[in-house]
């Protein structure tokens, strides 16, 4: 079994007087978990699941970054398609997609994921 | 009669883990609808299968063989969760399988074109729910921050429990409702201008494993017709097969009655089919009975088979 890891960084601009949401999704029916926390701070806000997770006011959030570890496990026989999605309430963009692919059956992907918030 | 048969299944798109071994209800001669259509596969009533993403199958080197291509999954699906798959009855999409297939003898070649799919699934809730547990434990696994500490060891173990419970043939408490339909052209002296339609047909498999039961029960439906003169051969089967799977055997017996709707006459089969996996790449099939024909209906087969190859093929 291989991990592959990838790393992204990527900007969102927030919309004042707002609240931060995130959400992820795995698609392609394969199965993952996330761990969220602010840099500069070793405190985990939430890991596993993600849904709805409540990340603070806007107003607070700009130039904070977000980082988020996501492991995928192709556990699909069916394809070795790995997506992720991340879906950020009040922030633009408000959705942001990864997409890769494993290179053998039941590897798993890592994506180190960094969202600065402006 | 001795069939001496080499079957392969050579699958692109998706490998096989590299320990996987290869199982008895993965050493089955091809079950294109185009096989099942023009009577090459083995046996009337055939299983419900997992779809492939991508995959071909091989009667033999010289024969021919088909190829198969579940289009769902050739593109990304960002919100297919792993709960809407598991709990989707209806997987008509993500089931639904295109596949081509040839067949040659020394005088014409048998071109056919089929589908099938999954119309109805229903997994037991006690598998349904033993499903998104293994998943939570597999995700439990994974919620891991610095990707190198992994217990990449325990993931793969509950990946390929969780594949397991995927297996629809050998799994129990399931019912699922496969409708298949195939299409298949003759070319008379192996020559494309002679090609023509030749015969069509649609039909539905009903498989029901009752959990902590060691039987299984398929029930069929089919309609086929003739697609050029004489359009004399129109039929109708139903049948059903008990089938009993237990370490290397898998034994099954079946029963089709067919009616022929223009001479309104029945004939029936009646056949006892057992296969033995010698190794994982070599095993044995037996299978004896009556066949459909008045006459000359004794079925008696003895033969083997083995795999070519069980490796993945990258595209």
């Amino acid at each position: 079994m291989a991990i592959r890891k990838r790393k992204e960084t990527t900007d969102l601009t927030v919309n004042p007087g707002s609240d931060v949401i995130l959400t992820i999704t795995i698609g392609n029916a394969q199965i993952g978990a996330s761990i969220v926390r602010f840099d500069k701070d070793e405190t985990v806000l939430a890991k596993g699941d993600i849904s709805n997770l409540h990340l603070g006011k806007a107003e607070e959030l700009a130039g904070k970054t977000l980082k988020v570890t996501t492991n995928i496990l192709d556990a699909n026989s069916l394809t070795n398609g790995i997506v992720a999605t991340y879906g950020f309430g009040s922030c633009i963009p408000a959705v942001v997609t990864f997409k890769d692919e494993v290179k053998t059956d039941g590897d798993i992907i890592s994506f180190i994921l960094d969202f600065n918030f402006r | 009669m001795l069939l001496l048969a080499a079957s392969g299944h050579i699958f692109a798109q998706k490998a096989l883990p590299k320990k996987d071994s290869l199982k008895i209800s993965d050493m089955t001669l091809p079950t294109a609808p185009g096989f099942i259509l023009a009577d090459k596969a083995p046996a009337a009533i055939d299983k419900p299968v997992n779809p492939k993403a991508f995959g071909i199958s091989l009667i033999n080197l010289w024969q021919g063989g088909a190829v198969d291509v579940t289009p769902y999954w050739l593109t990304n699906k960002p919100r297919l969760t792993f709960e809407k798959y598991i709990n989707n009855r209806f997987p008509v999409l993500q089931t639904f399988n295109i596949s081509a297939a040839t067949f040659r003898t020394d005088t014409s070649t048998s071109l056919s074109a089929g589908f099938r799919t999954q119309v109805f699934k229903l997994y037991y809730r006690r598998n349904r729910e033993a499903m998104l547990k293994k998943k939570q434990e597999i995700a439990d696994l994974l919620a891991v921050e610095d990707p190198d500490k992994l217990d990449t060891a325990a993931i793969a173990q509950k990946n390929a429990e969780l594949r397991a419970m995927f297996d629809i043939q050998r799994n129990r408490g399931l019912v699922i409702v496969e409708l298949a339909g195939a299409i298949a052209g003759n070319a008379p002296n192996n020559t494309y201008r002679n090609m023509y339609a030749s015969r069509s047909g649609i039909w539905t498999n009903i498989r029901w494993a009752p959990d902590k039961f060691p039987l299984d029960f398929i029930a069929l439906g089919r309609y086929t017709w003739s697609n050029s003169k004489p359009k004399d051969s129109t039929l109708l089967d139903f049948g059903v097969s008990v089938n009993y799977q237990k370490g290397r055997f898998d034994l099954s017996a079946e029963y089709v009655n067919r009616h022929q709707l223009q001479k309104a006459v029945n004939y029936d089969r009646l056949a006892f089919v057992a296969n033995f996996m010698i190794s994982e790449s070599f095993y044995a099939v037996a299978a004896f009975g009556k066949n459909f024909d008045k006459k000359d209906n004794i079925m008696a087969i003895f033969g083997v088979k083995f795999a070519l190859s069980k490796e993945r093929v990258t595209l």
